[in-house]
């Protein structure tokens, strides 16, 4: 039997219907000022890269969406690549503070309760996650 | 930075703060040495507190969690997106087609564009706040194209 511990549970959301949504919240680490703005993500392990919605660019200290590399992707399930912009970010997630790639990309994501997608490349290696759909948690270990 | 002292009961109640900005650490810590909080300065400077809670495992059937974490009320410390989800039809007919920025459980800032909201956070020197945008339609809890 394997055993698993993780220090960090972390709960579903339900608002105004029955769906129940794992959201994490990420603080994102603006440069150069070290600030932080947190941001509600939803995880989502069909998400290659960390996806930002486009509007959050000026957290980012960009001018506009759309000036990074420009990669074509398939997260958010569409059946043909969507344009996304590739940027390096400094994300902290539950204290742990980690660089990673974030994609900006119009997403079809209209609910307060989150602005973009949680995904693996990078974040995934750094944290280990364990899903557990039926008591509506989510549980981490800074230390996989 | 903003420091808050927590002491028990039934939940944590926020008893006393105090706003640390202008201070200087040594400052800072004497004013936690008043107030009985144990702390601890690490190589890099980061400051860490003492902090109880106490837990009880496996205190709940985990067939019950579910039904019995739904109904709890949310202690006055809990996170902004818990807040902004027990509030979340309020803030929609408030502050609809606008950023907002939540900070210990209120809407403290509120704009059209981002830009300006940051202007306004980093004005009033908010650390930290929890950002989202407040759209006009109704909440689409699809995460994928065309569903």
């Amino acid at each position: 039997m394997v055993n698993k511990s993780f220090e960090h549970t972390i709960r579903f959301y339900q608002a105004q219907t029955p769906v129940w949504l794992p959201i994490i919240t990420v603080n994102l680490v603006q440069q150069p000022s070290g600030s932080r703005v947190a941001l509600p993500l939803l995880f989502d392990t069909g998400a290659s890269t960390t996806t930002l919605r486009h509007d959050l660019y000026p957290l980012l200290g960009l001018s506009s969406w759309n000036c990074g590399d420009p990669v074509d992707t398939l997260t958010a399930g569409s059946a043909t690549p969507v344009k996304a912009y590739r940027y390096e970010a400094t994300v902290e997630l539950l204290g742990k503070v980690v660089q990673c790639p974030i994609h900006l990309q119009i997403l079809p994501l209209d609910n307060p309760l989150f602005v973009g997608l949680l995904g693996r490349e990078k974040l995934f290696e750094e944290f280990g996650f364990g899903f557990w759909e039926k008591t509506h948690d989510l549980y981490c270990t800074l230390s996989p | 930075m903003k420091a808050s002292f927590a002491v028990g009961g039934v939940t944590k109640t926020i008893v006393d703060s105090i706003m640390t900005s202008g201070f200087s650490p040594e400052e800072v810590l004497k004013n936690l040495d008043s107030r009985d909080v144990q702390w601890y300065v690490t190589k890099r400077g980061d400051l860490f507190l003492r902090y109880w809670q106490l837990g009880a495992e496996d205190f709940v059937p985990v067939e019950h969690i579910a039904t019995i974490r739904e109904n709890q009320s949310t202690p006055p410390e809990a996170s902004a997106l818990e807040w902004l989800s027990e509030h979340l039809r309020d803030i929609k007919a408030r502050y609809t087609n606008r950023w907002i920025a939540i900070v210990n459980n209120q809407v403290v800032a509120d704009s059209e564009d981002l830009t300006s909201l940051l202007q306004s956070i980093h004005g009033a020197g908010i650390l930290s706040p929890f950002v989202t945008f407040v759209s006009g339609g109704p909440i689409i809890w699809a995460t994928a194209y065309g569903q």
